[in-house]
């Protein structure tokens, strides 16, 4: 009876010995990953950041030089042909110096274009509020959509990275909304709450599902807009709508 | 009279326990034949899903419906569980180990021979513990290893949805819980106390081992 009650005792402790081993080996594995999972994390931001960095300064040297030095040398070039089409003299036709001069001017536009593209010039120097006033002036111009703006924010202090990034975030959105949604309006507002600024967009175009879209998008447009907000530690929310979409995008005040 | 009525609940219990054990055997299968992966047999999992499901069926229906005796079954049952498993950390590590894998498969082998001396009909613990003992080794090794390559190379972003882990971790559970009971069956079988009262521990770690290959199976990407 004594040995049977041994027997017992001995086998349960044996067991729980082996449960508590294995239950600690788990623990040990489970810890480290997450360890290691949050430091690659880090890195990787880290890394994101280096190169968004790169980016926007990259961005900002070619605008530049676009400016300076291609839209430059494409104004004389126009200025030379309006002299030589008002003066209208040997070989040369009309008709073909005007071509050339409509063609010049088409040319310089699409740079300045470009150029706006890669850096708007005001980012830097006037903020992001005026920045997305000019931006929204310009696409309500190329393309025939309405646009209502709601600022409830006077100014904005945020850095000139997070700017850019809020800006490309929000480029990529409204440009997603014309050019796959078939919007024909947009409503765009800031807002400010405590230590928090939200970006609402809203549009009535096709209804699309953004997260979906992110798992199954081949392109790099919503992929973009996610690791570009990831790295200023804003984010991105849909809200479900009868007619179009609804996106807020909230930043956190980080003074 | 509360002493019986205790003993029927135990029964009861244990019971619930083995029929929702031998039910969750078959769920892996299921998953695999949902996902299109049943056959795809060069997954190292695979061939232990299947021979998983094939010990539920036969307990389920040759052992508790039919009562045919298992002993036949379980010295049958042994040797296919050393070579799925042998199958899974061999695929695991291929084309590392084959060496090491290759001794373990000898020593298993000349165990499962040793233990056919061991063998008595309606008493097959010593057989059992003779091949569960080098069994339980080969997977100490196999955990032991998958470990090892975890903290070293750092490529596996979330445990969580990495399928191996759910496998690793379910044969880590499952044989190292089950070594004493299996090692300490025939003195308890041949004892005056009650065998369900320690059964129940192999019940419970073989439902961690089904619901941890099942979860690892919905894991599993696409071939």
């Amino acid at each position: 009876m004594e040995n049977e009650t041994g027997l017992k005792i001995f086998f349960w402790i044996v067991t729980a010995i082996m449960l508590f081993s294995v239950i600690t080996v788990l623990l040990v594995m489970v810890l480290h990953n997450k360890r290691t999972y949050i430091m690659k994390q880090k890195e990787s931001r880290t890394l994101m950041s280096a190169t968004f960095e790169a980016e926007r300064m990259e961005r900002k040297r070619i605008a530049a030089d676009l400016h300076d030095e291609v839209s430059g040398d494409l104004n004389a070039l126009q200025y030379h042909v309006t002299r030589l089409t008002e003066q209208n003299e040997g070989s040369i036709k009309k008709e073909e110096l005007e071509k050339i001069s409509i063609m010049l001017s088409k040319t310089l536009n699409h740079v300045e274009n470009i150029s706006y593209n890669l850096m708007p010039p005001m980012l830097q120097d006037y903020g992001l509020i005026l920045t997305l006033q000019s931006y929204f002036g310009r696409i309500s111009q190329i393309y025939t959509i309405e646009i209502t703006q709601e600022y409830l924010v006077k100014k904005l202090d945020l850095p000139t990275a997070q700017s850019h990034e809020l800006f490309r975030a929000i480029q990529e959105l409204t440009t997603n909304m014309i050019k796959h949604g078939d919007a024909n309006k947009i409503s765009f507002s800031i807002s400010m709450q405590e230590d928090s600024v939200f970006f609402d967009v809203c549009d009535n175009g096709a209804s699309f599902d953004f997260y979906q879209s992110s798992k199954n998008s081949k392109g790099m447009g919503i992929k973009n807009i996610i690791s570009r907000l990831s790295n200023i530690d804003a984010k991105l929310v849909q809200f479900p709508v009868d007619h179009g979409n609804k996106f807020r995008i909230t930043l956190k005040n980080q003074k | 009279m509360p002493q019986k009525q205790c003993f029927n609940k135990t029964i009861t219990l244990y019971y619930i326990f083995l029929y929702t054990a031998l039910f969750t055997g078959i769920l892996p299968l299921l998953v695999l034949f949902l996902k299109k992966r049943a056959f795809i047999f060069n997954r190292p999992i695979v061939p232990f899903i299947w021979l998983t499901t094939i010990a539920s069926l036969y307990e389920l229906v040759g052992s508790i419906i039919l009562k045919i005796n298992v002993d036949y079954w379980f010295q049958i049952y042994s040797l296919l569980e050393l070579l799925t498993i042998l199958y899974f950390y061999f695929k695991l590590f291929q084309p590392r180990f084959k060496t090491a894998l290759l001794l373990v498969f000898t020593l298993l082998t000349v165990t499962y021979c040793v233990s056919f001396y061991y063998w008595v009909e309606y008493s097959s613990f010593i057989a059992k513990a003779i091949n569960k003992t080098p069994l339980t080794f080969l997977v100490l090794l196999g955990s032991f290893w998958w470990v090892r390559d975890l903290f070293r190379n750092d490529e596996i972003q979330n445990l969580w949805q990495n399928p191996v882990f759910y496998f690793v971790s379910a044969f880590y559970i499952y044989y190292l819980v089950t070594m004493p009971l299996f090692l300490m069956g025939s003195f308890i079988f041949n004892s005056n106390l009650y065998f369900y009262d320690f059964a129940i521990v192999n019940i419970m770690a073989t439902l961690i081992l089904r619901i941890l290959l099942t979860i690892g199976v919905w894991k599993m990407k696409p071939a």
